[in-house]
This record gives structure tokens, sequence and C-alpha cells, in this order.
């Protein structure tokens, strides 16, 4: 288990230093660079020499692994560099926007798997019953429908029609008490949810129904056991194992955010930081942010995976071997 | 699934299928029979829905219904095309790292992790900036042609609905790729294949006339798959202004204007385009579903 923990982590690493390089040779391919960007934005017009000036003293003169090995001689150092379009350092937007994130998609995520697990199991209980082809359609829906649209809709009943809801996330600055800041993240929280519960009730589903099947099953019901407690204490723990799976392979999703649901609703999370970032080409906040999303991706599989060996043994064996 | 208690028993995954060759047939000939070209103007903007223009106009006049016709055709032949390019990258690969196994394997099998390991929208948000012109001006010196003015290429609508199934497509390969190299190497060794190599079959041959054949059913149900996907992957880049430029519409794009424009003023804008999407990709989903339960009796 130590040796496989190891063998993956390095591989993790690696990976990690290959797409830091594609990300940049990408953002470098991007037309223009942060200089240009500057100058647009910049309130008195910029001459020739200032611009070689400023080009110089941000390096993007240098060639392309020279930067590269700057930056990450940084990264080393634990220096993200300095955001040249919020003029901040990097870090002091980082922080605060992944924490802004993590509160939507966070909440997301509880009230989805609160959402998914009891409809995939009445949906398995009763496989053809009008429930479960009521919760079936409305999860095609579910996956079926742009987010974005979603979004819309939300915003066009909840906060234009019948004026419930803010219709963004915008909290003003003099807002009151916690229910009144709160109420400008309900519409943000349920779209994402129901995406979320419409994706994961189909695994819960389908892994139920695959271990519904099985013989210790039918042992219990001969022994007496009550259907409810089948399903729920016999049935259900194992059938959740490969959702966890799931489940970690949407950390990055976690960390980097729903950016259209973010776009849509003004909220200032990752997602859209770094989307941004990667808009007015400000490489070093861009950087930070899409592999700040990439070690999110590949702890929640290493994640994903270490929790499924934990939980089967027959999985563990073959991490083992 | 079978629509129980309808007495009728249709299945679900003809009715599915009956909406998409409406909706594509609709899209292929519709624009035809309008009359009206997508960036004509042909009344008031934000005109509600009447006799003339069944579904409006746009916040520019524009016929909504023409234009939504016009955005399908682009929806839907990216979304068919990249998946149809994935499974061929995937197939490649797949076969490439299950035949040829030893170090071939490792690599093509580190590469496809690698893809799966990546944040897709980000790279896609960057691919889909990158400025076509430049590119297109080196190839035309590297080819030496002067008045083929390649550059100007950069703004045709179909070249961009290209790289849109470039860029799709780029991220929908490794499903396939790891399908096709799983079933590769269970086939590898069964009797028929172990026959071919004895008798002097070269590895091409093999590759191609016994193990593909084999992999087809797998690659098409996850192709079917894919195509969902890949749809709202495009609404989304349309909605992010980085999909087929202005004035050709997409359903994407035409959401994003939508919502800066009608929230008040005409909010049934905002809703043709999403119900378009809507429809179309459930009707892919189910009708993959589908062909997926088909392929296996284990599920039926």
């Amino acid at each position: 288990m130590l040796g496989y923990l190891a063998r993956r982590l390095l591989q993790m690493v690696l990976l990690i230093v290959v797409l830091s390089v594609a990300t940049r040779a990408l953002l470098n391919a991007m037309p223009g660079d942060p200089i240009d960007a500057l100058r647009k934005s910049s309130p008195r017009p910029l001459t020739r020499e200032d611009m070689d000036r400023l080009k110089h003293y941000y390096g993007y003169d240098a060639p392309f692994f020279v930067q590269y090995a700057r930056w990450l001689r940084n990264l080393a150092a634990g220096d993200l560099g300095y955001s040249q379009t919020y003029r901040l350092p990097v870090s002091e937007l980082l922080w605060p926007a992944l924490g802004r994130t993590l509160l939507l998609t966070g909440t997301a995520f509880l009230l989805g798997v609160l959402l998914a697990v009891p409809l995939g199991v009445r949906s398995a209980a009763a496989p053809g019953s009008p429930d479960d082809l009521l919760i079936r359609f409305l999860c095609y829906l579910g996956i079926s429908v742009p987010t974005f649209w979603l979004c819309l809709v939300a915003i066009h009943w909840f906060a234009v029609r019948w004026r419930w809801l803010p219709p963004d996330a915008h909290v003003p600055p003099g807002e009151g008490a916690w229910y009144r800041q709160a109420s400008y993240l309900v519409l943000p929280v349920l779209t994402v949810a129901v995406q979320l519960a419409a994706e994961w009730t189909r695994y819960v589903r389908s892994g139920l129904r695959d271990v519904l099947g099985m013989g210790y099953l039918r042992a219990a019901r001969a022994r007496g056991v009550s259907e409810g407690r089948i399903l729920w204490k016999h049935a259900l723990p194992n059938a959740l194992v490969p959702f966890l799976t799931v489940l970690g392979l949407s950390l990055p999703y976690l960390v980097g955010g729903e950016l259209v649901v973010e776009m849509v609703f003004g909220w200032p999370g990752l997602g859209q930081l770094e989307y941004e970032a990667i808009r007015k080409q400000d490489y070093n906040l861009a950087m930070a942010t899409l592999l700040l999303i990439a070690v999110a991706t590949l702890l929640g599989s290493l994640l994903a995976d270490v929790a499924h060996a934990a939980l089967d043994p027959r999985v563990r064996h073959e991490t083992a071997g | 699934m079978r629509i129980a208690d309808c007495g009728l028993r249709i299945d679900a995954g003809w009715v599915a299928g009956g909406v998409l060759a409406l909706l594509a047939a609709a899209v292929v000939v519709g624009p035809y029979v309008g009359g009206h070209k997508y960036s004509e103007r042909v009344g008031p903007a934000l005109e509600a829905p009447d006799r003339s223009h069944w579904l409006g106009t746009d916040e520019l006049g524009r016929d909504e219904l023409v234009r939504l016709l016009y955005a399908g055709r682009v929806s839907l032949a990216v979304g068919l095309a990249a998946a149809v390019a994935a499974a061929v990258v995937g197939t490649g690969v797949g076969l490439a790292a299950g035949t040829r196994g030893g170090w071939v394997d490792v690599v093509l099998m580190r590469v496809t992790d690698a893809f799966l390991a990546v944040p897709a929208l980000p790279v896609l948000l960057v691919l889909a900036a990158v400025d076509l012109e430049k590119p297109l001006a080196a190839i035309q010196n590297a080819l030496g042609v002067q008045d083929a003015d390649l550059p100007r290429l950069a703004h045709e609508p179909w070249l961009h609905a290209l790289r849109l199934v470039g860029i799709v497509a780029l991220f929908g390969w490794m499903g396939t790729a790891r399908l096709v190299r799983a079933q590769v190497l269970s086939l590898r060794q069964r009797e028929f294949v172990l026959a071919a190599r004895a008798l002097g079959v070269g590895g091409l041959r093999i590759c191609f006339r016994h193990l593909l054949p084999h992999c087809l059913g797998p690659i098409l149900v996850a192709t079917a798959g894919a195509v969902g996907g890949n749809i709202l992957y495009e609404a989304v880049l349309g909605f992010l202004g980085l999909g087929i430029p202005p004035p050709t519409p997409s359903w994407g794009g035409m959401l994003q204007d939508a919502r800066v424009y009608s929230y008040y003023r005409a909010p049934w804008l905002i809703y043709f385009p999403g119900l378009c999407i809507t429809l179309t990709v459930f009707c892919v989903n189910v009708l993959a579903d589908r062909l997926q339960e088909r392929g296996d009796p284990t599920r039926q």
C-alpha cells in the first residue's frame, strides 16, 4: 500500500510538472501578452519604450523556458507571483476566491448527496414503479439541461417574476443579518445541487441494482430481516462504495467551481477568477488557479482509489500487488 | 426503459430517435423553407411571437426561429463530428496500445491518464481563445503560396466549427481508448487470433480485420453516449462567447444575448434556445442508454 501510494504521488508530481509546462505554453500561444493587456487598460497611453521596459521588468522578453524556470523557482520559494490585472499578490486573490467557491460548491455537494441517496434508493427498490419512472425521467432531464440555462430560468422565475430571492449572488456590503446574506446563495446552490443530484442518483440506483440481486441479501431475507433494514443496512453500504469513487472524481469540481454558475450569478469564486485571468492573460494568476484545480483533480482521483481500496478488500489486494 | 402502463409498450429509444430525426430534418431543411437569412433584420427588435415570426424576433430584429434552426445545425454537427473524431482517435490509441504492448502501451496509457486528469474547461478556454490567423499565416509561408490568402480563412464560420470539433474531441477520446485497449487485451490471446497469427497473417491485418470488428459494438455505444455531453460543451463555449463568432448563431450564444437583453422585455427568448438544447441532449441520452442496454444483456 505504501509503495503504491508513493508511486501514485510520484506520478502525480511528474504529471503536474508536464501540465504546468503545457499550460504555460498554451498561455504564451494566446495572442498578445500581459503587457499588451496592460496597455489596453492603462488610463495613459504607453509608449513603445514603456512597454519594452515593462516587458523586461516582468521578464516577458526572455525565452519561454527561462520564463518557466523563473516561475518554478518562485513557486518553490512559496511565491505565486503578482497579478497584473488586480494589482495584488496572487495568494491574496487565490485563497479568498477558493473559500467562496468551496462555500458554494460544498453546500451544493452536501445537498446533492442528501437528495441523491434517498432518491436513488427509492428508485432502485421498486424498479418499474411510477416513482422509479418519475425519478429516472427527472434524472435524464437533470443531466440534459445546460447548467447555465437552468440558472437563467431560476433567475427568471424566482428573482424576476416572483421576486422571492435576489437575482445575483453579489452581496451588498451593508447587508445585515446572516440569513439575508445567505439568501443570495440560495439560487446558485440549488441549481448546482439539482444537477449534481441528477447525476449521482443514477449512480446510486445502478450501484444498488447491482447489489440487490446478490445472495447475501436473499440469505438475510430468509432469516426474516425486514425489507427496510435489508435495503438501508445491508445493501446500501455496499452499493455506495463505487459511488465514493464518483464523489472523489468530483473533487476538482468542488475546488474549481462551476464557472458558468459563478458567472451568471456574479459570485466571485475561483472559476471566475481563473476565467478572467485567462482572458486578460494574467499569467501568474492563471497558472496558480489552473494548477490548484489540477492538483485537486489528481488528489481527488487518488483519494477515491485509496478510499475504494480501504473499503473493498478485493480492490485492496489488487493495489497491494 | 419501457413505458409500461400506457398499454402500447412504446420503446423510449424509438421515441427519442424519432424526435431526433425530426430535429435533424428541421435544422437541415428548415432554413431553406423559412426564406430569411440568420443575419437578416426582419422587423423591430424583441417582438413577441406572432403569425409572421413564429418565435418572435431577437434583440436585433432577426427572426428567432430561423436563427434557432441555423444554430441547431452547428450544435448537432459539432456534437456528432466531435464524437466521431474522438472515437477514431480513441480507437487508434487503444488498438496501438493493446496490440503493440510494451513501452508503446505504457506511454499511450500515461498520456491517456494525463488527459483524464487535466481540468478540461480551462484548457478549452485557452484553446478557444488562440488566434487562428497566426498559424494560418505560418502555414501559408511554409507552403509558399502567396495568392491563397489563408489567414482570411480564420474568419470563416466553418473553420470555427472545425476548431470547435477539435476542441471538444480533444477531451473525449480517452474513454474509447481505454475501452478498446481492454477489449484488445482480452481478445489477443483468443484462439481465432492465435490461429490467424499462426497462419502468418500480418499484424496490421490482424488488428483491423480480426480485432477491430469485435470492438465496434462498445465503440458505438461509447460514441453515442458522448454526443449529448459534446452538445452541452458546445453550448457552454457558445455561452462564454468562445464558440462560433457572431453573426452566425449558436444556441449558447443566443442564450448569452437573451440574458443581457430579455429578462423583462422578452423573456421567451431565454426559453427557446435552452429548450432546444435540453430536448436534443435528452433524446440523445435516452437513445444512447437504450443502445447500451441492448448491447449488455445482463441489464435488460
